[in-house]
């Protein structure tokens, strides 16, 4: 059968600038060809802070593929730092400069003691498509952004869900998840939508635990949060979808996160009362 | 570099045309150093996303409504398959047709990249063919496919004797030019090499290279008066309708950048004469058009009877409101055509234009020629005026019209305006390629400016209540700040 693409349902790898821009004033700098944002935009929520025709990008042509454009990428990110106006800059690499070989991540760390946080994540496009994507985004910014500490927050429970954008009803499915979860009596912490953005992403590791609702999009993400910051966490691959299911979801969070019973069985006889 | 139709690629703006994206001067400089010959091209060390010419290709050949697209890239690149048929869908169903093209990817992924995907791409070609039997299949190239060395053409030829209907390679990799307009270029190219037959009798149609066909009905009734047909290309054409276009009177096109490769293709190949004047926005962008036209196809007393009957009818209309319209200062943000044609209709009513930002900018067109449009300013305009190239970098243009402060600003592509609205700056969309053809559109253009600009509140509330992407740092700096001093 041959590998045909009709009526694509996904994109490229580097459709994660989409989870970058969904992080309010975090902003991808893509280092690819000049169509790719264009491209991978046309189906995405255009505005915000930024949109794609704000992000910077090395724009590839001939002579950057032949001699290489470590150099011209050094240039956009020095100066992306001045011009433009974000909390956290993340470096997206494109199906051209993957081939011909830029060492990004090079480049990338040269930014360390930058005046804000540079980090790298390798999105060519011909390495997967965009809910790969997304984890990776979230990988880069766990590794080479999150710092370990001790401080833990009670109650402090990370929430991830559908790739943002990608999924038209992430922000609604968000707003409920946050919802259920401080009716149990735990405080939300999300990265993704208005005013999240780089003051929750520093929250992430003080949480108590951190709860997945995907099938199996962001499971390496959880994962890699458990190892790295000893965090356990919840993957439900359903969304709460109906009174059986909401039910049940409480139930389980209610259970992870060690809440009494009993007060957990009078929150949902109260919402399936309504 | 003449138009060569002997071989599958197009070449490039920058090659053939000696087009820029990055320049920053006035309109005089501009003229005179395309004349010379020493116009350069000024590189950024800051950029922000631009488009590529595949985007530009294959959403021109996806008009046309009974073909196949294959786009030979990873799945990114395809991305543009559901809007683009969405878009032409719609242009198809106001007219009542059925639009039947398929727009596929071949979903390059890892393995391709390191042993190659031509065995794969014929059989998506076989398997398409077979699948929606589409009248041409146009498989479109990519970075990937270009950076690999993909041997498409061969593809294309072997399965030429296995498909019994036109095929052809669009050589759009993104990565070749700067200039999405070259795109343009790419599809014309693989539509003049796959699918015009050369013509076998004189038909009484005018080939009209647009985008959306918006004036179709007030296009008709204006040439019906000479007694021709306009035939507009791509939107909603056929494979057979494409076959003929050899045959008509003449070429013209609404847009100097769109026209200028199928147009002096079709005159040079095969002697349909390309209308090469300024475009027919504005009133004397339309009576200089329309006069050649009526030269081209011997109809000069009924078009100069036809211009002073509708003189009449408008003139007085647009004197009344260019009244309102005075002291306005205008900023332009559009491709290379456009933004000289509409500062011309600017001025035309009476608007100052204060700057203008050329997305991309053709030193000459096919025809060996400076673009007429700004020869035709650099006599006319009463003034010289700033003049800048810039593949559509917001920073430079919201930069431009923090100095600047005009009444309003004018763009032809999304992703704009919004930013200048954000920045308090009265701002109009100009998305209908129609909006100010010939006396009508003036006019209508002219009440839509007073429209935008006489209630500014929404600009100001929200202008208030928003955080800028740029740091103030930027907005005290040059607006040239990033273009390299010497490139190349």
């Amino acid at each position: 059968m041959p590998k045909i693409l009709d009526q694509p349902r996904y994109k490229c790898a580097l459709g994660a600038m989409q989870t970058v821009h969904s992080i309010t004033k975090a902003l991808p700098i893509l280092h690819s060809g000049p169509g790719c944002a264009d491209k991978l935009s046309g189906s995405q929520g255009g505005s915000g802070h930024f949109a794609p025709r704000i992000f910077p990008c090395t724009n590839l042509n001939e002579k950057d593929v032949i001699f290489g454009g470590e150099e011209g990428l050094r240039d956009v990110i020095a100066n992306a730092l001045k011009i433009v106006n974000a909390d956290l800059y993340v470096v997206l690499s494109g199906c051209s400069s993957e081939i011909v070989g830029d060492d990004m991540q090079e480049v990338v760390r040269s930014f360390k003691n930058a005046e804000k946080p540079v980090v790298f994540a390798s999105t060519a496009g011909f390495k997967g498509n965009n809910f790969l994507g997304h984890e990776w985004v979230i990988q880069a910014i766990i590794e080479q952004y999150l710092k370990p500490t001790d401080k833990k927050t009670k109650g402090l429970v990370n929430i991830w869900a559908s790739v943002p954008q990608h999924d038209p009803f992430w922000y609604g499915n968000l707003f409920e998840l946050e919802n259920l979860i401080t009716q149990l009596g735990l405080t939300p912490n999300t990265i993704f939508g208005y005013d999240r953005g780089i003051k929750n992403i520093n929250r992430i590791p003080e949480a108590e635990f951190n709860l997945l609702v995907s099938p199996w999009v962001g499971l390496s993400n959880v994962k890699l949060l458990e190892e790295k910051f000893q965090t356990p966490y919840l993957h439900l691959p359903t969304l709460p979808i109906g009174a059986f299911e909401t039910s049940k979801f409480l139930r389980q969070v209610g259970d992870f996160a060690g809440i009494d019973k009993e007060k957990v069985e009078d929150i949902i006889t109260e919402n399936e009362k309504k | 570099m003449p138009i060569n139709l002997n071989v599958t690629s197009a070449g490039t703006r920058e090659n053939r045309l000696g087009s820029i994206t990055g320049y920053a001067g006035d309109l005089h400089d501009l003229v005179n150093q395309s004349r010379c010959g020493t116009l350069k091209e000024r590189e950024r060390c800051f950029s922000q996303s631009s488009s590529c010419d595949a985007g530009c290709a294959l959403s021109q050949l996806a008009y046309i409504r009974d073909v196949a697209i294959i786009n030979h890239a990873p799945s990114g690149c395809t991305a543009m398959a559901s809007a683009t048929i969405v878009a032409h869908t719609q242009l198809a169903a106001k007219r009542g047709l059925a639009y039947d093209t398929i727009f596929l990817g071949t979903d390059m992924d890892e393995n391709d990249t390191i042993f190659g995907a031509t065995i794969g791409l014929r059989e998506i070609i076989l398997e398409t063919y077979n699948r929606y039997k589409p009248n041409a299949i146009f498989v479109g190239t990519s970075c990937v496919s270009g950076i690999i060395g993909e041997d498409v053409d061969s593809v294309i030829n072997e399965l030429a004797s296995e498909i019994p209907i036109p095929l052809a390679a669009v050589h759009c990799e993104g990565f070749k030019s700067r200039v999405w307009a070259s795109g343009f270029d790419a599809a014309d190219h693989a539509v003049l090499t796959s699918l015009v037959k050369p013509p076998q009798r004189k038909t009484n149609l005018i080939n009209f290279k647009n985008f959306n066909e918006s004036a179709r009905a007030e296009i008709t009734e204006l040439f019906a008066n000479f007694g021709v047909e306009p035939f507009f290309l791509y939107s909603n054409s056929t494979v057979e309708e494409l076959s003929h276009i050899a045959e008509a009177l003449a070429t013209v096109s609404i847009c100097g950048t769109l026209g200028t490769y199928l147009g002096n293709a079709l005159e040079e190949k095969y002697g349909v004469p390309y209308i090469k004047t300024i475009n027919p926005l504005g009133i004397a962008g339309f009576e200089i058009w329309l006069r050649e036209i009526g030269r081209v196809i011997h109809q000069e007393t009924e078009v100069e009877a036809y211009i002073e009957g509708e003189r009449a009818k408008y003139l007085p209309k647009i004197e009344e409101i260019k009244k309102e319209l005075k002291g306005l200062r205008a900023v332009l943000g559009m491709g290379a055509s456009y933004a000289f044609q509409v500062s011309r209709v600017l001025q035309e009513l009476g608007i100052e234009v204060v700057w203008v930002a050329s997305w991309h900018y053709d030193t000459k067109y096919d025809n060996n020629e400076i673009p007429p449009h700004v020869e035709y300013l650099e006599k006319e305009s009463p003034y010289n005026f700033k003049v800048s190239v810039s593949d559509q970098q917001n920073f430079e243009i919201l930069n431009i019209l923090n100095t600047y402060q005009p009444d309003i600003y004018l763009a032809r592509h999304p992703g704009t305006t919004v930013w200048a609205i954000k920045q308090g700056i009265a701002a109009f969309f100009l998305a209908d390629e129609y909006k100010t053809f010939g006396y009508r559109g003036t006019l209508d253009f002219a009440q839509t400016i007073l429209d935008t600009i006489r209630n500014r509140s929404f600009e100001k509330n929200l202008a208030a209540r928003i955080t800028l992407p740029y740091t103030d740092w930027w907005y005290q700096q040059n607006h040239a700040a990033f273009l390299k001093e010497d490139s190349k």
